[in-house]
């Protein structure tokens, strides 16, 4: 798991309500559809299940364009400790 | 004009199955509300409670096999039988052209929105052949006509169309009725939080011909309707609701 890839996910769950929802509620389901060596640590998940869903839960409906670079870099700090 | 009967929404805690679930058990239904998103459906499931609605919950992600599988279990052991099913639940995925689609976003649209339709009808209709009852299956205008960007959503839409006349055609001598509601953009979550913007959706409604998008309220009554003996000779029809956008 590089740190391209999950910040990838989490801009693309800031941009796209449909996306959101499918990191909120069965972010386990995106290793089904990519190739082994880039899936999702089990522990990573849990630390996105704790640390970013609640975050992403509570983002406005649609992030408008202009405030969609802070919101990333918010959320990506909550995970600095955790990724390499 | 529902009661008595037992009636399934699928993604019922927001947007049009909401309402849905609200005019279902307003003409006397009782309703399972399900959805995978825990604490809002029990909290709207609640609010319908306190306004002496007969709503129930039950957590089910129609996109994973063995979720719909125990829902239906639980079903099954706490009623026997059910006699309406609305296959609601879905999700839009941004994607670009075809060629800019990507494997996963391809399959995730696939896996909710059709897969998870194809599931709820494979595991429940068993339930319904002992009495008969109505399914409505919710697809959308992108499943009609092609929509810029958005190949892999409309290819579910128009899968679940095709189902739907499947089905119908397969069930309708066991008086299980097989609709479809497809409508256009509808004023929810999911729509605003798809357009990316609030002048993009303005951008949208501009281009109705009723120039606005279409109230999760103005879908439910049709789709009630279909739930009830008045719909009693249709089956494998399909209803666009859409301000005029596919005229």
């Amino acid at each position: 798991m590089n740190k391209e890839f999950i910040t990838e996910i989490i801009s693309r769950a800031v941009k796209d309500y449909g996306f959101r929802q499918v990191v909120l509620y069965n972010i386990e389901g995106i290793n089904e559809y990519i190739e082994t060596t880039e899936q999702i640590p089990s522990e990573l998940i849990k630390i996105i299940e704790k640390k970013i869903n609640p975050a992403l839960s509570e983002l406005p409906v649609p992030v408008e364009p202009k405030d969609q670079k802070a919101i990333i870099n918010d959320i990506l700090f909550l995970l600095n400790d955790s990724i390499d | 004009m529902l009661t008595d009967k037992i009636a399934i929404v699928t993604g019922g805690a927001d947007g049009i199955g909401k309402a849905i679930v609200q005019e279902l058990a307003q003409q006397g239904a009782k309703v399972i509300l399900a959805d995978r998103n825990v604490i809002l459906g029990e909290q709207v499931t609640k609010t319908f409670n306190d306004n002496k609605l007969d709503v129930e919950f039950q957590k089910m992600d129609i996109s994973k096999s063995i979720d719909v599988i125990n829902f239906f279990k639980i079903i099954k052991e706490k009623f026997d039988v059910f006699d309406i099913l609305i296959n609601n639940a879905g999700i839009y995925v941004k994607t670009g052209k075809v060629t800019e689609t990507s494997e996963l976003e391809w399959n995730l649209s696939i896996q909710t929105n059709l897969t998870g339709t194809f599931l709820c009808c494979k595991y429940g209709i068993p339930l319904m052949e002992q009495k008969g009852g109505s399914i409505v299956n919710i697809s959308s205008g992108s499943g009609i006509k092609g929509s810029y960007n958005a190949a892999a959503y409309g290819v579910t839409k128009a899968g679940i169309i095709h189902l739907t006349k499947t089905a119908s055609l397969e069930f309708a001598n066991k008086n299980i009725r097989v609709n479809c509601v497809v409508p256009g953009l509808i004023d929810t979550q999911q729509s605003r939080g798809s357009t990316g913007s609030a002048e993009a959706f303005k951008k949208w409604e501009a281009g109705i011909p009723m120039q606005r998008a279409g109230k999760t309220n103005e879908i439910a009554p049709l789709v009630t309707f279909l739930c009830t003996n008045g719909a009693s000779y249709i089956t494998g029809s399909e209803f666009q609701i859409n301000g005029g956008s596919l005229a």
